[in-house]
């Protein structure tokens, strides 16, 4: 089915988009930055698809359904991003101390997306203060 | 080192969908959208939140890749970033779905399956 290309679908269109855009800010800007043009670009395709088939009311409910996976997943998100700076900052604390056999232990114990740690090991900050570990 | 898929049971209903979703081939998110929309004849619809936690967490821990990012001329010009299944993606959906089906015996064999059987008919 195509879809009518009038005036009010591409305004509704344009201004879902942007309310979107604007509403990723509530995601932490790592996933954003990863991910926040992909959501996007799915966004501004189901909003095509919910017009196509229920018109304006089609994208009205596509945003209550939008507003509430938003909520839950940015907080779930924000959530899962302090866990891991806690559990970072837990390793570069016993680092700092001169244990590295404990921190070795503690990232491989922990779950680091990305190697992350690894990452923060290689930074010539912590380097230099304690010597870069050879066993990792 | 070889890691136990057992290790991730359960999966989240949105990752085991993913998986269903790209067994066979690669597709973007949308496509993955689309993949189970269809499927579950539009029952469950993966909001773009819960789809790219969902890929992100399973990049994590290996059950995806990405391929390249190309243009899809079925939906439109836009370059996309297309996902593949791993592996290690594929053992962890059959070890899922060997879950899945022990529970199935579970049900049958406590005759609750039965009952929904015949629920059905009516």
């Amino acid at each position: 089915m195509d879809i009518p290309d009038t005036l009010f679908y591409r305004w509704l269109l344009q201004v879902s988009n942007r309310a979107y855009h604007l509403l990723l800010a509530a995601y932490p800007s790592g996933f954003r930055h990863i991910y926040g043009r992909h959501m996007a670009q799915v966004f501004r395709d189901c909003c095509r698809d919910a017009y196509q088939q229920g018109g304006s009311m089609g994208v009205m409910m596509l945003w209550l359904v939008t507003l509430y996976d938003l909520g839950t997943n940015a907080l779930g998100e924000h959530i899962s991003a302090l866990v891991q700076d806690i559990q970072e900052k837990n390793v570069m604390h016993v680092l700092l101390s001169g244990k590295q056999e404990q921190a070795i232990f503690m990232i491989s114990s922990q779950q680091f997306p990305d190697a992350s740690m690894f990452r923060l090991l290689d930074c010539p900050c912590t380097a230099r203060r304690i010597g870069k570990p050879q066993a990792l | 080192m070889n890691r136990d898929p057992e290790s991730l049971l359960p999966l989240t209903p949105a990752v085991f969908h993913i998986l269903l979703a790209l067994a066979g081939s690669e597709r973007h998110g949308y496509g993955i959208m689309q993949e189970v929309a269809q499927y579950t004849e539009g029952k469950l619809r993966l909001g773009a939140g819960t789809l790219y936690r969902s890929i992100k967490h399973m990049l994590d821990e290996g059950l995806i890749v990405e391929s390249d990012e190309r243009p899809d001329p079925v939906v439109n010009n836009e370059r996309r970033r297309y996902y593949h299944l791993t592996n290690f993606g594929k053992e962890v959906a059959q070890a899922e779905i060997e879950r899945l089906t022990h529970l199935m015996g579970v049900a049958k064999a406590k005759q609750l399956l039965l009952s929904l059987e015949m629920a059905l008919c009516i």
